[in-house]
């Protein structure tokens, strides 16, 4: 029996990465930019109305709206091997987590999907996605301010982005350290800004959550996808921040023989419907993961 | 290797006729497929008789024609082939916005004692650098002398200083006349096909008139454009023969059994090539030679044979460009041209178009020619008066802070987009995540830019010089003003540091530094692992790491973390025991539950920091040498077997065409020295660079380790400036 060419299995591996990668940058779809913030909203710190604070479709948009901040950069892809360098503009959606200008986002979605791409093209390190050119639209006047990355931790889809010079500018921050738990059959909200079409409203998503899991880590199932983007804070419906919308996905050395197969991978994708919608990071968990950054990258970390 | 030219129809249908297959390059010619050898009938014992008196003739008649034949081959190939040469040109194009370096090879003849090379223009297009290999293998440097697109041909010209006898007299090849060439006379093509070294093949002339037209009764002359678009078979009548060229061979002679040259090889299609006849490649050549160019004029006017529209006489005029000087002078499609400067011609076949055109385009600029037509049962006559035949495209140009490539608008391009004017540059690339493409609105291919800032572009030259002024460090947004088909856009174009950067770093955590697999149950069992059923088998205990320290080994099968199971499941556990791991902290003793032989132990381990990957990797990017490296990680020295005593920089990237790819560098290389700088590391790469650029010299000595072996490489980069402003 004639030995089948590789071609068929590459192209059925492409194929596979395209509709899986398909499936990703519309789950990762970015959010629009944040809009001119209006006057008569009430800050972070304000306190909602008794009406307001009753229904968190109303609540959380004013209240919550401000502390989300828009990175836009430019992704520099790269897959040596076949020569390819493209540039690619991004933006995501992230969270301010200090008055001074360091915000929160998804790795996945400052590139960081591109290393799973290249997994399952079979491109491994070959391909890579580095952001560059960061920026970040933030604070009352929708300003944009130079950013750098400073660190991220794949393992929980974190990363962080300073801005470099803020000049006088505070900007309104999510504290993580004063969470609240949640645990399964509980509701959690998600603010979200609607693209520009709609004037980029800041609008409320909600699901219950339907179970805590703790491998590969602790984390909060929603019961269907309440995200359009991770990076995303939740909250309870008096506004105390529950965790972060994140996306779990397997790393390398969860792959071991996952990519190498398509048919096998194929069979496997089925899995990651559990994973494509986004999960929970607990506050807790930010905050330790924040905590060993800045301590490791102190300097890097120091706000002006 | 080069394409030459697309194919045109006719040709495609010929060959489909002729159930021959067509080559993916189109014209890239192809090896001839080998016949099966016929087998050679052995003699019958007892039916051997002796040959007959005129068998012994024939015989000993096609014997001397063989032996007269070798020597005619012979004397005729040893006239050309010490002036044969090998071009080897590093070439400049643009494409997406961006610059791309690249190699292209053909071949060439020495025509002259001064070192003047013919060849086809389409080996030297957009080159940058030339290099040409002369018969006893010297490698001399060459200059451009003048190209003449239109007919495809060139002149280069050797430094004859770089030859290592300058004094000795160069071989030079002369010049036949191919207008005494008939159908079925022997041929020669030499060349250096593939770029490896020169050879000859024979064969007889097929055609000698062959043009190209659209076939299928459209017998409108093709203009043979080649790559990008530029004609180069407006007055050319190809020499068709069977001598096998292939790519390579562009450029090299066609030679007669004389031993004179009577053709210069332009392209080849499966057993058929065509090379331009030497009655017109030497007087394009001795005009490159004399002037850097041919000068030609220009009428604005194409012509269709008569033979399929009942005219008798005369030659239909298909076309009058508006304004054009033949159209300024009264002339328009539709009319019978029926006499040039009083004297009357008909052109019945395609074949008699490029004479005409040849005639035409050497009427004088500035002079006046009469062209007699027929319009209506009437003869007019109008006197047009001839204007410089201008090239068909522009130079090009790359604005790296931008990400725009631009090109001078020539009267054909901006005719052939019907713009009003050439003012201006035409957009032909615009780079992905550039700062021309994140502009609102962005800049596009087709575009025209028609001023910066506050400043007109009045063309490609205007462009390179605001581009000087308005970037660079501290750089502000600058306004665009474009013509984007017909309409008048502007838009804001804002700098930005677009240039390499280093990955993101990855938050350092908790490590154990072991390989593992993933030990499921059914594996499991087979291994005696007492009361454990899963756990993870140590397949390496990396060196230099606080396990290798410890007492782990490989075979080892790890079932429990400070007595916490870590129990796999499936294959896609395989990553669990790291994981369990990366959340603990950095430093911190653990006690690894171990079986090893059937026996369950403890084995104590300080946890420590992740190492750095491959992807996170400090990289440098050298702008000279055209290529980038990155820092050596812990895991590519596990991976390659390198000590901590080998040192270096690995290879990521080598540009095609760029000085290093050139030298010979490929990526993975682990450049271990440079220029007598060793390198131990990325500043200590950095810093031989910078001296380098300080030096400047004419030769880097480069040393890397690809595999086991060490290997010299030469780079030889060009420390010019270059004309473009590429940074």
């Amino acid at each position: 029996m004639p030995r089948p060419r590789r071609l068929p299995l590459a192209v059925a591996r492409l194929v596979t990465a395209l509709a899986v990668a398909t499936a990703l940058l519309v789950v990762a779809a970015p959010l629009p930019a944040q809009p001119t913030p209006d006057p008569a909203a009430a800050p972070a710190a304000a306190t909602p109305s008794a009406a307001a604070a009753a229904n968190p479709y109303v609540s959380l948009p004013q209240t919550r709206a401000d502390v989300l901040v828009t990175a836009r950069f430019v992704l520099q892809v790269k897959m040596e091997g076949a020569g390819v360098e493209q540039d690619v503009e991004g933006e995501a959606t992230c969270v301010m987590i200090d008055p001074r200008g360091l915000a929160l986002c998804s790795n996945i979605e400052l590139g960081g999907y591109f290393g799973l791409l290249g997994r399952m093209m079979g491109a491994g390190g070959d391909l890579t996605a580095t952001p560059k050119s960061l920026r970040l639209v933030a604070g009352p006047a929708e300003k944009e301010y130079e950013a750098q990355l400073v660190t991220r931790d794949s393992d929980r889809d974190l990363a962080w982005v300073k801005v470099l010079d803020r000049g006088e500018t505070t900007f309104p921050a999510l504290d993580f350290g004063a969470a609240a738990e949640a645990g399964a059959g509980d509701m959690i909200y998600l603010v979200r800004r609607m693209d520009d079409f709609f004037g980029e409203a800041a609008v409320v998503r909600s699901a219950r959550v339907t179970a805590t899991v703790t491998k590969p880590r602790r984390l909060l199932i929603p019961e269907e996808p309440i995200g359009a983007g991770f990076g995303l804070p939740v909250y309870t419906a008096d506004g105390r921040v529950v965790g972060l919308l994140v996306l779990q996905m397997p790393g390398e050395e969860d792959q071991a023989d996952l990519f190498e197969n398509p048919l096998t991978f194929l069979g496997q994708a089925a899995r990651l419907q559990d994973m494509v919608g986004g999960v929970v990071l607990p506050a807790a968990d930010v905050v330790r993961a924040t905590t060993l950054a800045r301590e490791t990258f102190a300097e890097d970390f120091e706000l002006e | 290797m080069r394409s030459t030219a697309r194919l045109p129809l006719a040709l495609v249908c010929l060959l489909v006729v002729l159930g021959l297959s067509l080559p993916l390059a189109a014209v890239g010619a192809q090896p001839a497929a080998e016949p099966a050898p016929e087998p050679i009938p052995e003699p019958i014992p007892g039916l051997v008789t002796s040959p007959t008196a005129a068998e012994s003739i024939a015989d000993e008649t096609a014997a001397g024609l063989r032996d007269d034949l070798r020597q005619v081959i012979g004397a005729a190939r040893d006239r050309v082939f010490p002036a044969l040469v090998s071009i080897r040109v590093v070439v400049v194009r643009y494409a997406q916005g961006k610059e791309w370096k690249g190699q292209s090879v053909g071949s060439g003849t020495i025509v002259s004692p001064e070192g003047h090379v013919v060849t086809n223009f389409h080996v030297v297009d957009h080159g940058e650098k030339f290099f040409v290999t002369l018969s006893d293998k010297q490698e001399v440097s060459a200059k451009l002398v003048g190209e003449d697109p239109l007919t495809d041909v060139a002149v280069l010209q050797l430094d004859l200083s770089e030859l290592r006898d300058p004094k000795q007299p160069l071989p030079v090849a002369t010049f036949g006349d191919s207008s005494h060439l008939q159908i079925g006379d022997y041929v020669m093509a030499m060349g250096s096909p593939f770029s490896l070294s020169r050879s000859v093949s024979l064969g007889i002339v097929s055609n000698t008139e062959r043009v190209f037209a659209g076939g299928f009764g459209d017998d409108e002359l093709d203009e043979m454009e080649l790559q990008d678009g530029q004609r180069s078979g407006l007055f050319t009548r190809w020499i068709q023969h069977d001598a096998l060229i292939l790519p390579g061979n562009s450029g090299g002679p066609l030679v007669d059994l004389g031993g004179r040259v009577v053709g210069v090889n332009q392209l080849g299609v499966g057993p058929m090539g065509f090379a331009i006849p030497s009655t017109l490649a030497q007087r394009v050549a001795e005009e490159l030679i004399a002037h850097g160019e041919v000068r030609r004029s220009w009428l604005g006017l194409s012509f269709k044979p008569i033979a399929r529209t009942g005219l008798d006489e005369g030659v239909l005029i298909s076309s009058a460009v508006v304004d054009g000087p033949g159209h300024r002078a009264g002339v328009r499609a539709g009319d019978v041209l029926m006499a040039i400067d009083g004297e009357p011609l008909t052109v019945r076949f395609v074949e008699e178009v490029p004479p005409l055109q040849a005639r035409l385009a050497d009427v004088p600029a500035g002079e006046s020619v009469s062209l007699t037509v027929a319009r209506d049962g009437e003869r007019h006559t109008f006197d047009a008066v001839a204007e410089p035949l201008e090239r068909d495209l522009g130079d090009e140009a790359s604005f790296h802070a931008w990400g725009i490539t631009a090109q001078q608008l020539t009267s054909k391009m901006a005719r052939d987009r019907r713009l009003a004017s050439t003012a201006g540059a035409l957009v032909t690339g615009v780079r992905s995540g550039s700062p021309a493409q994140l502009a609102e609105p962005a800049i596009v291919e087709g575009d025209v830019i028609l001023a910066v800032g506050d400043r007109e572009v009045a063309d490609l030259e205007a462009l390179v010089e605001r581009y000087g002024q308005v970037t660079g460090d501290d750089a502000e947004p600058v306004l665009f003003e474009i013509d984007r088909q017909g309409k008048n856009h502007v838009t804001l174009v804002e700098p930005r540091d677009g240039d390499a950067v280093d990955p993101p770093r990855e938050l350092p955590k908790a490590w154990i530094g072991v390989a593992t697999q993933p030990l499921l149950p059914e594996l499991a069992a087979r291994l005696a692992l007492g009361d454990a059923e899963r756990g993870f088998r140590v397949t390496r205990v990396y060196p230099r790491t606080e396990a290798a320290g410890s007492t782990l080994a490989v075979g080892d099968v790890i079932v429990s973390v400070d007595g916490e199971p870590v129990e796999p499941s499936s294959m896609q556990d395989s990553g669990l025991l790291a994981r369990r791991v990366r959340g603990m902290a950095i430093g911190e003793p653990v006690v690894l539950g171990v079986v090893r032989d059937g026996e369950r132990l403890d084995v104590p381990v300080t946890l420590e920091r992740t190492r750095i990957t491959p992807e996170e990797a400090r990289r440098y990017n050298d702008t000279d040498f055209e290529l980038a490296v990155r820092e050596v990680t812990f895991f590519d020295r596990d991976e390659a077997r390198w000590d901590d005593d080998v040192e270096g920089v690995l290879v990521e990237r080598v540009e095609p065409g760029g000085w290093a790819g050139l030298g010979g560098l490929r990526p993975g290389d682990l450049v271990l020295r440079i220029a007598g700088h060793e390198v131990g590391g990325l500043s200590d790469f950095r810093e031989a660079m910078e001296s380098l650029d300080e030096t400047q010299p004419e030769r880097v000595e480069v040393v890397v380790l690809r595999g086991v072996k060490t290997y010299f490489q030469y780079l030889e980069p060009d420390w010019a400036p270059t004309v473009t402003p590429e940074e």
